[in-house]
């Protein structure tokens, strides 16, 4: 399929929509195609290859909403789609609030479409997956899963206020998974992966990452307890997604802040975190692999500053939660594409070295509840260092506290800033006043 | 369909597999007073099969007439072609197994189907505002109802060919609190196999708007609970949460064969003598599990599985090929989420049979404890080590419940957990019908069991 055909087609939908009475409407429509091997039980298992097209619609009447999404196309499907997103909206609450973005340009993110993986042949693939998985191989590792899979994406959102936003797309992504085992032993399980948008380099990133996969399992053989204490702990940027970004990213909502489930609803422009903090979302970054030009509704999307030094220099809003805030669309719907946290001076040796008892978490398995933010949960694949000093990996040890305090916190930033997995670029976290649980 | 796919496959050389299906799912949110979903979702198409060259390949299709699904099947032969070329060690002749026949359609599927979409919201818009009214501290609440029908075919060269109907309904609700700057969630919700009655006449919907609300307002200032080992009395969702997540996942038996923790543990002991845990296709003791099937997604029928007897490991949980790879009957636990996805070994309904305590005297008999309540997400990895999180604890001293205090995320080593149980009630429920496990591609599952009194590590503050 070509992108102007499934323009087309979202088109033609939005149409059947219109046609059936809706003062507006909105479609998004995604066709993929997607090529994957899968490695189980240390071995190759399965090749597969599925082709989806999809369509999602929303519609607005007397200021009620109805929504209906299918992959079904054949006669009059999308009619009845289009019939069921109708009557939902007949009996839905009325919202004044409701709204679509105007018609609007956005730029190209160059860089996302590789012709190379676009008509990459399985041969290829397969080869692929053959070096990476013989990178990840290694005698003290049992390899429970990997994945590897070509995407190639087109994209197309259209409305009825004429905004028109399509995208095209390829992604090659690798994932790694298991755990150190010998016939003593079985190591905490873990892994690691990633994503690239061309064919070019894909190799020497994805044979880069296996090591990142082996190296974290090896390091965790004879794990000993550890001592309960509160106090410093060090985050890898594994951990900060869930610990640190998650919550962020859902108190600086419009939309929480509309629901009333937002704590930073007054705080801009205020200290919200330790002057150690810079974020930004940056949407463009292609290391990142959610770079994309716009967000859900097919509003442009913009290098956002968050957090400087500390302090909040944002919310973020979609067209609607804008509409009902009384402010404008920042590009979030759907949320930040490009986290990107500012590195600190010290190296993660110097971060360590000036500590007395320290664990450095490493995979943190556990909940977080946004609202309070407390968070609790087993620190995995971690270690313990004392005065400065490697000791051992740890087993059994939990970790406790509070994200308001943890940003609060944060004594130091390393000043080396992973990508990892391709999600998010940040540097390494020493943090204070977290309660560890030693079994 | 299943004709159609009969006779696509009776064309066909070698073993293929046919799957149909069709999903349709419901869904409505309504929170401060707006409709914030009311959507309708139709996802179908035909998942294909084939092992050839000693390799499994898989092809699927959206369109579900002859020529695309055997277009589909050509390009599911070439991927087998594919991986073969790489794949060390062969797949042999799946296992003869006796296999699904005829077609099913399990209860309530009809009933719901023929419950008019607007009443379905009107009540989710109802509990909302109802729940809202009950105290002043809460500013918000969220209500959620989702119902996926849906609509399978399964045939092979081998044998099988059924085809099933089924549906699930789910149920949320989430209340926000604020007093004094302190704030709380108060979360409840349930899912069945089953029509709408059989949904509102679960044990956990009756008084589910009181007993969010009062779980929000009741937790506002409550204290943490301290980190450390303790003794703990789960309640019937975290010991579906510990069935599910620290022993069900370490017994999948391709988690077996990459050397999980339960690997050449077969007729050892794992737990003590109060334990049996067993994974089920069908709904034991209480009707109506979320996990329910009357067969899996390779047309085995489903059974009821023993993992765990009397603490003694029994059983691992196969598919075809991991049986034939053991030398014993599949279980009926090849499971794909969609029809673009492959067959998985995935848990259905997992729990752990009652005992004889009433959890009246297992609290009485608890000098000091707690009672941990409402289960959160969780995981576990191959050593058998897992967390879960919980809503909240009630203190147990001197046999007498006490304060309550904020969610606890508990954890432990499945096995050495199972050895300290030393009370399991007579009270069961099936009580994680909302939830969904996550191993690649989702699954909907359900677990429950009794009470359970054992001791484990509680992740609270110092």
């Amino acid at each position: 399929m070509r992108l102007d055909e499934l323009k087309n087609r979202a088109d033609a939908f939005l149409g059947e929509a219109m046609q059936r009475g809706a003062d507006e409407a909105e479609v998004g429509a995604s066709h993929r195609v997607v090529d994957r091997i899968v490695f189980e039980k240390n071995d190759f298992q399965l090749a597969s290859s599925n082709t989806t097209l999809t369509f999602a619609l929303e519609v607005h009447k007397d200021q009620c909403k109805g929504s209906a999404v299918t992959n079904e196309t054949v006669g009059d499907a999308l009619g009845a789609s289009a019939d069921a997103a109708m009557t939902l909206a007949g009996f839905s609450l009325p919202d004044e609030h409701l709204c679509f973005p105007e018609a609007q340009k956005h730029d190209e993110v160059p860089g996302r479409f590789d012709a190379e993986l676009q008509e990459l042949s399985p041969e290829k693939l397969r080869g692929f997956a053959a070096d990476f998985l013989a990178a990840g191989r290694h005698e003290k590792i049992s390899i429970d899963g990997a994945e590897l899979q070509v995407t190639r994406e087109l994209e197309a959102i259209v409305n009825s206020k004429g905004l028109v936003a399509t995208d095209q797309a390829t992604q090659l992504s690798w994932v790694i998974s298991g755990m150190g085992k010998t016939e003593t032993e079985v190591t905490s399980f873990d892994w690691y992966g990633g994503n690239a948008w061309n064919w070019d380099g894909s190799k020497e990133r994805s044979l880069a990452d296996a090591d990142v996969f082996k190296d974290k399992l090896l390091r965790c053989f004879n794990p000993q307890k550890g001592q309960s204490y509160e106090g410093k702990v060090l985050l890898a940027p594994a951990v900060l997604g869930e610990l640190i970004f998650g919550p962020l990213q859902f108190h600086i909502s419009g939309r929480q802040i509309m629901d009333g489930k937002s704590r930073w609803e007054k705080e801009l422009g205020k200290q919200v975190a330790s002057d150690c903090l810079t974020l930004i979302d940056d949407p463009f970054d292609l290391d990142l692999f959610s770079a994309a030009p716009y967000d859900g509704e097919g509003v442009a999307k913009r290098r956002t500053p968050i957090i400087e030094k500390g302090m909040l220099k944002t919310h973020l809003d979609s067209t609607y939660s804008a509409k009902k805030r009384g402010t404008v669309s920042t590009g979030h719907a759907g949320g930040m594409k490009g986290i990107s946290v500012a590195p600190g001076a010290a190296s993660i040796d110097e971060l360590i070295a000036g500590t007395d008892k320290l664990v450095v978490v490493e995979r943190f398995s556990g909940n977080l509840n946004p609202v309070t933010g407390d968070f609790s949960g087993v620190a995995k694949g971690s270690h313990w260092y004392e005065k400065g000093e490697y000791k051992h990996p740890l087993i059994e040890t939990m970790i406790a506290g509070n994200f308001f305090d943890l940003v609060k916190n944060i004594v130091a930033v390393s000043n080396k800033a992973d990508h990892y997995m391709n999600e998010y670029k940040s540097p390494w976290m020493l943090v204070d006043g977290v309660s560890v649980t030693a079994s | 369909m299943r004709s159609l796919l009969e006779e696509i496959v009776r064309g066909q050389a070698g073993w293929v597999e046919l799957r149909h299906h069709r999903r349709r799912q419901n869904d409505f949110t309504v929170q401060k007073g707006r409709v914030d979903v009311a959507n309708a979702q139709t996802i179908g198409g035909v998942g294909v099969r084939v092992l050839e060259d000693g390799s499994f390949g898989f092809a699927s299709s959206v369109e579900t007439d002859r020529g695309s699904i055997e277009k589909a099947v050509e390009r599911a032969r070439a991927n087998a072609r594919e991986v073969s070329k790489l794949q060390s060690k062969k797949v042999g002749e799946l296992p003869v197994v006796e296999f699904a026949k005829g077609d099913f359609v399990l209860d309530g599927y009809e009933e719901l189907e023929n419950k008019p979409l607007d009443e379905k919201l009107q009540a989710v818009i109802d509990m909302e505002k109802e729940t809202v009214g009950k105290a002043g501290a809460i500013h918000t609440v969220m209500s959620t109802y989702r119902e996926i029908f849906e609509e399978k075919a399964v045939v092979t060269s081998d044998g099988a060919s059924a085809s099933q109907k089924l549906v699930r309904p789910e149920l949320r609700l989430n209340a926000f609190a604020e007093k004094d700057g302190d704030h709380n969630v108060g979360s409840n919700s349930l899912g069945v196999t089953g029509g709408w009655n059989c949904l509102f006449n679960h044990p956990t919907a009756d008084g589910i708007i009181e007993k969010t609300a009062k779980q929000a307002v009741d937790l506002l200032g409550a204290p943490h609970i301290p980190g450390g080992q303790a003794t703990v009395i789960l309640e019937p969702s975290l010991v579906g949460l510990l069935a599910h997540e620290a022993i069900g996942h370490t017994v999948e038996a391709d988690f077996v064969l990459s050397g999980s923790v339960a690997a050449g543990k077969i007729g050892k002991r794992v737990g003590s003598d109060l334990v049996t845990l067993c994974d089920s296709g069908h709904s034991e003791i209480m009707g109506n599990a979320g996990g329910e099937m009357p067969f899996d997604d390779e047309g085995i029928p489903v059974q009821d599985t023993v993992v765990i007897e009397n603490g003694i490991l029994k059983s691992y949980l196969h598919n075809r090929e991991s049986a034939a790879e053991f030398g014993v009957a599949p279980t009926g636990n090849g499971r794909a989420w969609l029809y673009k996805d492959e067959p998985l070994i995935r848990m259905r309904n997992t729990y752990l049979r009652p005992g004889t305590t009433p959890l009246e005297e297992m609290i009485a008999s608890t000098r000091e404890g707690y009672l941990i309540v409402g289960a959160g997400s969780g995981q576990a990895d191959a050593t058998g080590e897992f967390m879960f999180g919980s809503s909240y604890a009630v203190e147990i001293k001197d046999g007498k419940l006490g304060r309550k205090l904020r969610e606890a995320t508990i954890s432990g080593v499945a096995f050495d957990v199972l050895q300290t149980i030393d009370a399991v009630s007579t009270e069961f429920r099936w009580d994680l019908g909302s939830g969904y496990c996550g191993k690649w591609q989702p699954a909907k599952v359900d677990a429950g069991g009794p009470y359970v009194r054992c001791r484990l590590t509680l992740g609270g503050r110092q």
